[in-house]
């Protein structure tokens, strides 16, 4: 134990962390369980301490049984952790939606996220409290945080994977254009990373501006067709987790779409101009519902015309558009 | 269909391999195919039979190893032959035979613990080592960094990349997508396979089970309310193998590849990998897709969902 410290004097297991570290944290905690449990929990329970705190502390607070002098708040962040830890855990306060769990989540990412001193077991937790707030409780507003976290992660060579396919799972394109702030980085491998998160090319460090300039517009125009595809790190080195709907983008079906969902012609003429774009190569259909999109927000009328067309001429059309021919 | 540069009698290959072997499987399963196989010469055909046939065995042999299935975050190593990275990959530690610390792996297994991906770029290096044997393979792979699909090996890029395929091959790398997985459980947001004969996979961390029980078991694994099942995707991940086939001593008569084979990447690698890479050959692929042929019933990917 660290002689400098009394653990009779300590006002604040926050303060004494921050300034002495984790070690000296825990080993004044044991000391003030041993002697005075009561304070020790007291410590604990005050409103300036941190999840990262708590978490530092958690094996002496399971050795000396003091679960039930935990706050409610505290005591449901321990059960979190133990739930993380332990696969045979009885109580399950991931599972069901409530609003006071989805604070005490909220807490432990808030006040947990940019500590990295305690360990890969710490990190797991903020990995799994992260995937919850995001899939199950839809919170958008720690977006950010976990944005933070994935790159200084990445910084720190630590492990990103399940944190990025959290990320990607909130099924909204804002994530797509915050990743795309980091393109412009001065940090080269930041900017890097960023690129490769996108699925976009290394373009070289000179070109970052113009590729961000690129993506937000690329973004902007095809967002009403975009989809998630789910893709991450467990399945390839390269997912490319947004992709354009290049039916719905021909067809200017611009109903939200998360996950790819074929598309259902309205009538006989879509059904069979659906029929034929799907027999053509991916360049064909990529040609066509990029020229499909341009002449729909130029002019609708001249739009319907030429879907009235047979798709061989549509595609001759858009080829001559392209040119500038038409 | 089978084809290679200069002909060859597909009868008499067939007949070379014995009844039910992995080749035979594979050989018949290419020649059934829509998909146009190609090659370069029989030589890369063989070599590639071989190859499949490593990867088969030594995914049974690591399921049998008592490797342990943890997350990156609770991985594990034995440290006589890898470093532990701070990501929870695992690096040749230097001076250390590579034959010998991929070997221990299969024979030391419960001083490990990974997760599905990591699972699989082992089983390609361990047969390759039965393939290369241990003096090229020592030679070829100078450093192994063993963590998902961060490989930093150029030669075995392509099983990091799966592409949409036509039909499943015996040894290629499949993947079980599991789109409603449970928050609480990120790693089973799907699991990477190696494609055993007799419909069966190998999934580190479920076992060598058929397409459903695997289906059945990520579905365990799913958030509450869910919807979608989890499914085999319609792609596969599968080495350059004529890329891979340059690395072999080449007999007199056949010409030498253009570049020297022998990749040597620093343990930390700063060069991007597009930049290190040594120009090859393109290996065979297949040219044409047209419908899938395998038993196996394809879903497009992602799987459908909307949302109003």
């Amino acid at each position: 134990m660290n002689e400098e410290i009394n653990p009779n004097e300590v006002q604040s297991l926050e303060e004494l962390r921050n300034a002495n570290g984790n070690e000296a944290c825990k080993q004044t905690f044991a000391a003030m369980c041993s002697t005075n449990p009561e304070r020790a929990a007291e410590l604990l329970n005050q409103g300036d301490t941190s999840f990262p705190c708590l978490f530092a502390v958690l094996p002496e607070v399971r050795a000396n049984a003091l679960e039930g002098n935990l706050s409610a708040n505290s005591n449901i962040a321990a059960c979190v952790v133990n739930q993380i830890e332990n696969e045979n855990a009885v109580e399950d306060y991931l599972s069901e939606k409530s609003e006071e769990n989805a604070a005490v989540l909220r807490w432990i990412l808030e006040t947990g996220y940019n500590d990295y001193s305690l360990g890969d077991g710490y990190l797991k937790v903020l990995d799994i409290v992260s995937a919850v707030l995001i899939i199950t409780y839809e919170e958008k507003s720690i977006l950010p945080l976990v944005e933070n976290m994935i790159f200084e992660r990445h910084r720190r060579g630590l492990c990103i994977h399940d944190l990025v396919w959290a990320f990607f799972r909130m099924e909204d394109f804002s994530v797509m254009k915050m990743v795309a702030g980091h393109l412009n980085a001065g940090d080269e491998n930041e900017a890097n990373f960023a690129a490769n998160l996108l699925h976009l090319p290394d373009n070289g460090p000179g070109n970052r501006a113009a590729q961000y300039e690129e993506y937000v517009n690329w973004l902007e125009e095809n967002e009403p067709f975009l989809f998630f595809t789910y893709e991450g790190m467990q399945y390839t080195s390269e997912p490319n987790v947004v992709d354009v709907d290049q039916e719905r983008k021909y067809m200017h079906k611009t109903s939200r779409i998360f996950g790819y969902d074929p598309l259902e012609a309205d009538n006989e003429n879509e059904q069979a101009c659906l029929l034929e774009f799907r027999e053509l190569k991916n360049s064909e259909q990529k040609a066509l519902s990029n020229y499909s999109h341009k002449i729909y927000r130029e002019n609708q009328q001249a739009w319907q015309e030429w879907m009235s067309r047979p798709v061989s001429q549509q595609l001759e059309a858009a080829r001559a558009g392209e040119e500038g021919m038409v | 269909m089978i084809a290679v540069q200069g002909g060859f009698d597909y009868n008499a290959l067939l007949n070379s391999y014995p009844p039910n072997s992995v080749e035979r499987q594979v050989l018949e399963a290419m020649q059934n195919s829509t998909t146009t196989y190609r090659f370069d010469s029989l030589g890369v055909l063989q070599f590639e039979l071989s190859v499949r046939r490593e990867l088969v065995l030594s995914a049974e042999k690591l399921n049998k190893s008592y490797l342990s299935f943890a997350t990156f975050q609770d991985s594990r190593c034995n440290e006589d032959y890898w470093e532990r990275t701070p990501n929870g990959g695992f690096l040749l530690k230097r001076g250390v035979s590579a034959a010998d610390a991929i070997n221990d792996i299969f024979t030391n297994g419960r001083k490990y613990a990974t997760e599905c991906a990591t699972a699989m770029v082992i089983v390609h290096y361990k047969a390759l080592l039965e393939v290369y044997k241990k003096e090229l393979f020592e030679r070829t792979f100078t450093s192994i960094y063993l963590m998902d699909w961060e490989l930093r090996q150029p030669l075995l890029r392509e099983i990091s990349v799966p592409r949409k395929v036509s039909e499943l091959l015996l040894g290629d790398r499949g993947y079980f997508n599991n789109p409603d997985v449970d928050p609480k459980t990120p790693w089973w947001q799907g699991e990477n396979v190696i494609v055993l004969p007799n419909n069966l996979f190998y999934g580190h961390g479920i076992g060598i089970r058929t397409a459903d029980q695997i289906i059945q078991s990520l579905n365990r694994s799913r958030r509450q309310g869910a919807t979608r099942t989890a499914y085999l995707m319609d792609s596969a991940a599968r080495p350059n193998y004529q890329r891979l086939y340059n690395v072999m001593p080449r007999p007199a008569a056949e010409p030498q590849p253009i570049e020297a084979p022998v990749i040597a990447l620093s343990p930390v690698s700063v060069v991007p990998e597009e930049q290190a890479e040594i120009p090859m050959p393109v290996a065979a692929e297949p040219e044409t897709v047209q419908e899938a042929r395998s038993p196996l019933v394809w879903r497009a990917f992602p799987a459908p969902i909307s949302r109003g």
